[in-house]
C-alpha cells in the first residue's frame, strides 16, 4: 500500500504494508518538481513523470491512500454549543459557504469536533479546500495506475499519529513544508487550533547557508503565533514538536526552538509503526504526512463526509450493511416466492389435471353427441319419409269407391244398364254397357256429367247390337273422379 | 477517514444477481398467475361446454324415445306378418259371413310405397330400386292381392267395406265390376296390406 503527500512542488511516496495493527514502512522515495503542479494543465505527462518515478523506484503497490498539503487549504475552528455531527455539519457548511470563495459544491471540507468538557461547548476545527485541488489529485493518481482509497488534509490529519514520548501537556506541532508551515496546537482533548504561515523551507535557502533573514521572519512568526495562543487561551506551551526535512536541514529543530524559547521534543515513531531496515534504515520528518494519511486510513478519527468525494455507496460499511441487507430481503422474497411459486405450480398443476379430466369428458361427449346426432338425424329422415309414404297411401283413400258407384248407379237411366265398371286408383272411371236407345246413352252422359266431383265423361264408343231379337246399344264411356291437385300429383308416384 | 473501496464490481455484481433473481421469481410467478388464469377460463369453458352436452345428450335420449314410441305407434297401424296371414285367413270367414264368393285370390310381388320426396333436389331421380330405399331404414311396405269375388252387390259392397274397416292400413283400388249377371256382380280389385320394412335393421341401429 503507498501514502502518497501531494503538494505544490513535489509528491513524497511511502510504501507501506499493514500487519494486523502494525504498519511496516519499507520505502520512501520523493519526486521534486520546480513548477507548482496544480498550475500544470498536462495531467497526463505529470501522471507518466509519477509512474516513471514509481517503476524507477520499484514501487508496484497500486492502492493509495493520499494527503494533500496546499497553502489554499483554510483551517478554522469554531465554538459551538453541544449538538450533534449533523447539525455542526449544517452549521459548517454555512460557514464555508459564507465567503465568496467557496460556493455550493466546488469544495470538499473535513473537520474534527471535539468535546471541551469544562465549558460544555463543542470546539470543531474544519478544514476546506477547493474541489479541483482533490479532483486534480485523484486523477493524478488514477493516471498513474494508482487506486485512491482515501484521503487526508495536512497538518490536520498528524494528529492521527500517535507519537511516542510526548510529553502529557499541551503540545505545539510545527509542520515546516517547501511553501508554507503550519502551527497546530495539541492538548489531551485533541487539536486547539491550527495556524498557517506563509514561510516555508524553500524561503530558509540551503543548510549550509540558511537565509537568516528569512528564518528570522519565520521564526518571529512562530513565536508570535505561539505567544498569541497562548495569551488567548491563557495555556502555557512548553514543547514543540518540529516536523520538517531533517536530512537536509539538519539541526534547524535546534534554532528554531532555540530561537522561540521552547523546548523541542524529539519524533519518536509510534511502537505500531516499523521500518524495514534494509531499505529504510530512518525515516525522514519530512514524510511524516504521509504516515499521517497512513494512520488517518487505519484509524478514522476525522469526521468527513465521504460523499463528497467518493459515492457513500462505495464504502465497505455502507456496502456490508446493504450486502447484508440485500441478502435478508433476496432470502426472505426467495422464500416467499420460492413457497407462493411453489403453491402456484402445486395449483397449476391441479388446474392441467381438471382441465385435462374435463378436456377429455367433453371430446367423449362431444363424440356421443356427434353419433347420437347422426342417428337423430336419421330418425328424422326416416319419420319423414314414413310420413310421406303414409301420405301417399292417405291419399289412396281419398276417393270413396263406394260413394263412386253409388254415383255412377244412380246417375244410371232406366232404359240403361251397366255391364261393367271400373275404378282406377287415379280415380279414372271406364264404363261399358247397353242402352235402349242413343237418347238414352246421352241422357246417361249429360247425368254423369252433372253428377259433382266427376271429370268430363267422354264416350269412347256406342255400337249397335241384338239381344234376343231385339236392338240395343253397347257404349262405353270414359269418366273420372276428380281428386285435390297435390294428392293427383302424390297418386302418381305410387304404384 | 476510511473510505475502503472494494473490488467496483462486486456490489453492481450482487445487486444484479439479486435483481436478476428476484425478475427470475417475478418472471415465474407472473407466468404461473397467468397460465394459471387462463387453465382457469379453459376449465370453466370446458365445464360450460360439457353441461351443454350433458343437457343435449338428455334431449337426445328424450328424443330418441319419442322417436321409439312414434314407431311403436305406428307400427301397430299396421301390418306383420302374422297379421297378414291371420287377415288373409280372416277373408274367407268374412267372404262366407257376407255370402260372397271368392273366385281368385293372387298375391302381387311387393314393393316399397315410392314417393317423390319435395325436399329432394329437383335434377336428382327419385332411387327407384328398392335396396336404396332399404338402406335408408325403416320404410313402408306394401303387399299387394288380387282379389276376385262374386256375389250379390250389396253383399259384395258390404264385404268390401268390412275389409277396409279393417284395423290396420290397406287400400283397396284398381276396381272392375261386371254385373252381366245382375243382381250377381263380380268385383276384381287390389288389396294393398301395408306394413314396416326394415325393421330389423332400424331395430339394431336402436
Amino acid at each position: 500500500m503507498l501514502s502518497v503527500e501531494i503538494s505544490n512542488k513535489s509528491i513524497r511516496v511511502l510504501a507501506f504494508a499493514k500487519k494486523g495493527r502494525s504498519i511496516v514502512i519499507h520505502k520512501a522515495a520523493l519526486l521534486s518538481f520546480s513548477q507548482d503542479i496544480f498550475q500544470s494543465k498536462d495531467i497526463k505527462s505529470l501522471a507518466k513523470e509519477f509512474r516513471t518515478f514509481l517503476k524507477t523506484n520499484r514501487i508496484s503497490e497500486n492502492k493509495a491512500c493520499f494527503t494533500l498539503t496546499h497553502s489554499g487549504v483554510v483551517f478554522k475552528e469554531m465554538l459551538l454549543p453541544p449538538m450533534s455531527h449533523k447539525e455542526a455539519e449544517t452549521i459548517i457548511v454555512n460557514d464555508i459557504e459564507r465567503g465568496s470563495r467557496f460556493s455550493a459544491r466546488n469544495y470538499y471540507y473535513t473537520y474534527r469536533g471535539y468535546q471541551a468538557i469544562e465549558a460544555k461547548r463543542l470546539r470543531i476545527i474544519y478544514s476546506v479546500v477547493e474541489k479541483y485541488l482533490i479532483d486534480f489529485c485523484i486523477r493524478l493518481l488514477k493516471d498513474s495506475g494508482l487506486k485512491p482509497l482515501s484521503f487526508s488534509l495536512a497538518p490536520l490529519n498528524l494528529i492521527d499519529i500517535p507519537f511516542e514520548k510526548l510529553p502529557p501537556k499541551d503540545i505545539a506541532y510545527v509542520l515546516l513544508e517547501r511553501q508554507v508551515s503550519y502551527v497546530l496546537f495539541v492538548s489531551g482533548h485533541g487539536c486547539q487550533g491550527v495556524y498557517s504561515i506563509d514561510w516555508g523551507l524553500d524561503d530558509l535557502g540551503q543548510t549550509g547557508s540558511l537565509d537568516e533573514e528569512a528564518f528570522k521572519n519565520l521564526s518571529e512568526e512562530l513565536k508570535r503565533i505561539i505567544k498569541s495562543y497562548e495569551t488567548q487561551r491563557d495555556n502555557l506551551i512548553c514543547d514543540i514538536l518540529i516536523m520538517f526535512d531533517n536530512e537536509k536541514y539538519s539541526g534547524l529543530e535546534k534554532r528554531l526552538a532555540l530561537f522561540v524559547n521552547r523546548y523541542a521534543v524529539a519524533v519518536t515513531l509510534p511502537k505500531t509503526v516499523t521500518l524495514r531496515p534494509k531499505t529504510l534504515p530512518s525515516l525522514n520528518l519530512a514524510y511524516l504526512p504521509c504516515l499521517a494519511a497512513a494512520e488517518s486510513y487505519r484509524s478514522a478519527k476525522t469526521h468527513f463526509d465521504f460523499s463528497q468525494i467518493w459515492d457513500f455507496r462505495s464504502t465497505l460499511d455502507y456496502r456490508r450493511k446493504v450486502l447484508v441487507g440485500a441478502s435478508i430481503v433476496a432470502l426472505v422474497t426467495a422464500f416467499f416466492g420460492l413457497a407462493s411459486i411453489l403453491k402456484g405450480y402445486t395449483q397449476y398443476q391441479d388446474l392441467l389435471k381438471q382441465y385435462r379430466q374435463a378436456g377429455d369428458e367433453v371430446r367423449a361427449l362431444e363424440a356421443q353427441t356427434a353419433t347420437l346426432d347422426l342417428e337423430r338425424q336419421k330418425n328424422i329422415d326416416v319419420k319423414r319419409k314414413l310420413l310421406l309414404q303414409a301420405s301417399a297411401v292417405s291419399d289412396l283413400k281419398k276417393i270413396s269407391w263406394a260413394d263412386t258407384f253409388m254415383k255412377v248407379a244412380s246417375a244410371t237411366p232406366e232404359d240403361s244398364w251397366i255391364e261393367s265398371v271400373s275404378l282406377s286408383r287415379l280415380g279414372d272411371i271406364k264404363l261399358t254397357g247397353k242402352a235402349l236407345t242413343l237418347d238414352a246413352v246421352a241422357l246417361y252422359i249429360r247425368k254423369l256429367r252433372s253428377v259433382s266431383n266427376f271429370r268430363e265423361s267422354t264416350l269412347r264408343s256406342v255400337r249397335e247390337a241384338t239381344i234376343e231379337k231385339e236392338i240395343v246399344q253397347d257404349f262405353e264411356i270414359n269418366t273420372g273422379v276428380i281428386v285435390a291437385a297435390d294428392a293427383a300429383d302424390e297418386k302418381k308416384d305410387v304404384k | 477517514m476510511k473510505p475502503r473501496e472494494r473490488k467496483f464490481f462486486t456490489t453492481p455484481l450482487c445487486f444484479l444477481l439479486c435483481f436478476l433473481f428476484a425478475g427470475s421469481l417475478f418472471f415465474i410467478v407472473q407466468y404461473l398467475e397467468a397460465s394459471c388464469a387462463w387453465t382457469r377460463k379453459s376449465i370453466d369453458l370446458l365445464q360450460a361446454n360439457k353441461k351443454r352436452l350433458e343437457d343435449q345428450m338428455q334431449q337426445f335420449d328424450s328424443l330418441m324415445a319419442e322417436h321409439q314410441k312414434d314407431i311403436k305407434r305406428f307400427e301397430s297401424l299396421l301390418f306383420t306378418e302374422k297379421d297378414i296371414a291371420a287377415f288373409l285367413e280372416g277373408i274367407s270367414v268374412s267372404s262366407k259371413q257376407y255370402n260372397v264368393k271368392p273366385k281368385e285370390m293372387t298375391a302381387l310381388q311387393a314393393e316399397i310405397v315410392k314417393v317423390k320426396d319435395p325436399l329432394a333436389p329437383k335434377d336428382v331421380r327419385p332411387t327407384s330400386s328398392r335396396d336404396a330405399q332399404a338402406d335408408e331404414g325403416l320404410y313402408l311396405m306394401a303387399t299387394p292381392y288380387k282379389l276376385r269375388v262374386s256375389g250379390e252387390t250389396e253383399n259384395v259392397f258390404d264385404f268390401m267395406t268390412s275389409l277396409e274397416k279393417n284395423r290396420q292400413l290397406l287400400t283397396l283400388s284398381d276396381f272392375l265390376v261386371s254385373g252381366r249377371m245382375y243382381p250377381e256382380i263380380q268385383v276384381e280389385f287390389r288389396l294393398d296390406l301395408y306394413s314396416l320394412g326394415g325393421l330389423d335393421r332400424g331395430q339394431a341401429a336402436k
